[in-house]
């Protein structure tokens, strides 16, 4: 009887034991909104070339409701090296790092850019809500950049909200990155 | 009999589960230098994908950004008149320049005054002392400002030390190469030469890196073929890397020991 003791124990202690070992890889990655990951890729980017500019954000896994995603990539330019290099912030970490080879001319995101939350609720508000009840759809990507997506006034950093749903032409919000108006919607 | 060799193998186990280090447990630390395994064949590291929206949609992107390049328009091209606020701007950098050389002749004057003539003109002294004090008081937060500004200077910076001196060849130089593309070559001196024979270490360089997970390409002299090693600079934080030469064979960087830890800087 008193054996069967000790060896539940024994037991439990190998158990608790194993399951202190295991790899954290298996834990889902906890949704961040897109200024989160902004001061490591930055040091990132400073230690590539001190002329780094920041350039573009993506969302590199879904977006929640919340406009928070596991992992968001941001793409830095060096004006003196005409080079470009992109990070991926994931759990507080650098999860991959690459240099972008195509060219890609965009000129640098002003600093105090709204973060992805409040642009996903500003876009959602004016038409996203509406398009995911209507189509079953989702939001599939949110980026920000400067110079595309506002014809009227090109200089302005905006985020780009893509909402896709299948077989139904995707939504289009753009949504200015330093007031958080929606500036323009389309479907296409 | 069987029920207490099971149980002490299950107790062993525990006992080595719980000995085992958590994950992430074997990075070093400011107090615990790690090895890092130089390795011959480069390490097969899985890439994950990024900038997939980009990628997709880089044609149309380009051509957006295409759009606010600068165009030839045709437009007269005749002189107009001169906005008079430019005009004004040389006045007003004149006047500046009165008003500075107002204030160094007052400056030369009171050089040549007599300051000790009257109790009255070692108070006006006193006073001016008090000024420059304020002066200096403002300075002082403003530098104080700054200092605060950029405390949070990203410094991730990675330091290479070389010690030991193999049997053999001289190494020559030393090259580390980064994922991103960079690399850096540094010959050694004779006097570094020395101070390895005689047992000492140099630094061979210093750069900042970036803080994550890398893989670095290591080689000594300009024939060897390079040993790849891992490598997770603490963030904010100098790291350090020593290369023991002692046993580097020749044409085979991965034969060097290598060691990392953290440079404690850390207030007393």
């Amino acid at each position: 009887m008193k054996k069967n003791g000790l060896l539940t124990v024994a037991l439990a202690a190998l158990l608790s034991a194993t399951l202190a070992a295991a790899p954290a890889a298996a834990k889902p990655s906890a949704p961040i909104p897109a200024r989160a990951g902004l001061e490591l890729a930055r040091a990132a980017a400073a230690a590539w070339a001190s002329d780094a500019r920041l350039v573009y954000v993506e969302n590199d896994e879904d977006v929640d409701a919340d406009g928070g995603a596991a992992r968001w990539d941001y793409l830095y330019v060096s004006s003196s090296t005409g080079r470009a290099r992109a990070w991926s912030v994931r759990d507080g970490r650098i999860a991959a790092a690459e240099n972008v080879e195509m060219a890609f001319d965009a000129p640098p995101l002003p600093e105090g850019w709204i973060d992805s939350g409040v642009a996903l609720a500003a876009a959602d508000r004016e038409a996203g809500r509406a398009f995911r009840k209507g189509t079953q759809g989702r939001l599939s990507s949110m980026l920000l950049m400067r110079g595309a997506f506002d014809e009227k006034d090109p200089d302005r950093a905006t985020w780009t909200l893509v909402y896709t749903a299948p077989g139904a032409p995707s939504l289009w919000v753009v949504v200015d990155a330093a007031e958080g108006k929606v500036r323009r919607t389309w479907r296409g | 009999m069987r029920a207490n060799r099971l149980l002490s193998v299950l107790a062993s186990l525990a006992a080595l589960g719980a000995a085992m280090p958590a994950a992430g447990a074997g990075e070093p630390t400011v107090d615990a230098p790690a090895e890092v395994r130089v390795q011959r064949v480069k390490p097969d590291r899985p890439k994950l994908p990024m900038l997939r929206f980009l990628s997709a949609n880089r044609d149309y992107l380009r051509a957006e950004l295409d759009r606010l390049r600068v165009k030839r328009v045709d437009v007269g091209g005749d002189a107009a008149a001169i906005d008079p606020r430019f005009l004004r701007y040389g006045d007003m950098i004149a006047a500046a320049r009165a008003a500075g050389d107002s204030a160094a002749a007052a400056d030369l004057a009171r050089e040549g005054r007599d300051l000790y003539a009257s109790v009255t003109q070692l108070g006006s002294l006193e006073e001016e002392l008090d000024g420059l004090d304020r002066a200096l008081d403002a300075q002082r937060e403003r530098l104080a400002a700054l200092q605060s500004d950029y405390a949070g200077h990203q410094r991730t910076s990675l330091v290479v030390v070389l010690s030991g001196w193999p049997g053999g060849d001289d190494p020559g130089a030393v090259t580390i190469s980064m994922e991103d593309g960079t690399r850096q070559s540094v010959s050694l001196t004779a006097e570094q030469r020395e101070a390895l024979r005689a047992g000492g270490a140099v630094q061979v360089m210093q750069r900042l890196v970036e803080p994550r997970d890398q893989l670095l390409a290591v080689s000594f002299g300009v024939a060897d073929a390079p040993g790849w090693l891992e490598l997770d600079p603490a963030r904010n934080r100098l790291n350090l890397l020593r290369f023991d030469l002692a046993r580097l064979a020749a044409g085979d960087a991965a034969s060097v020991a290598a060691t990392t830890w953290v440079l404690d800087d850390r207030t007393p």
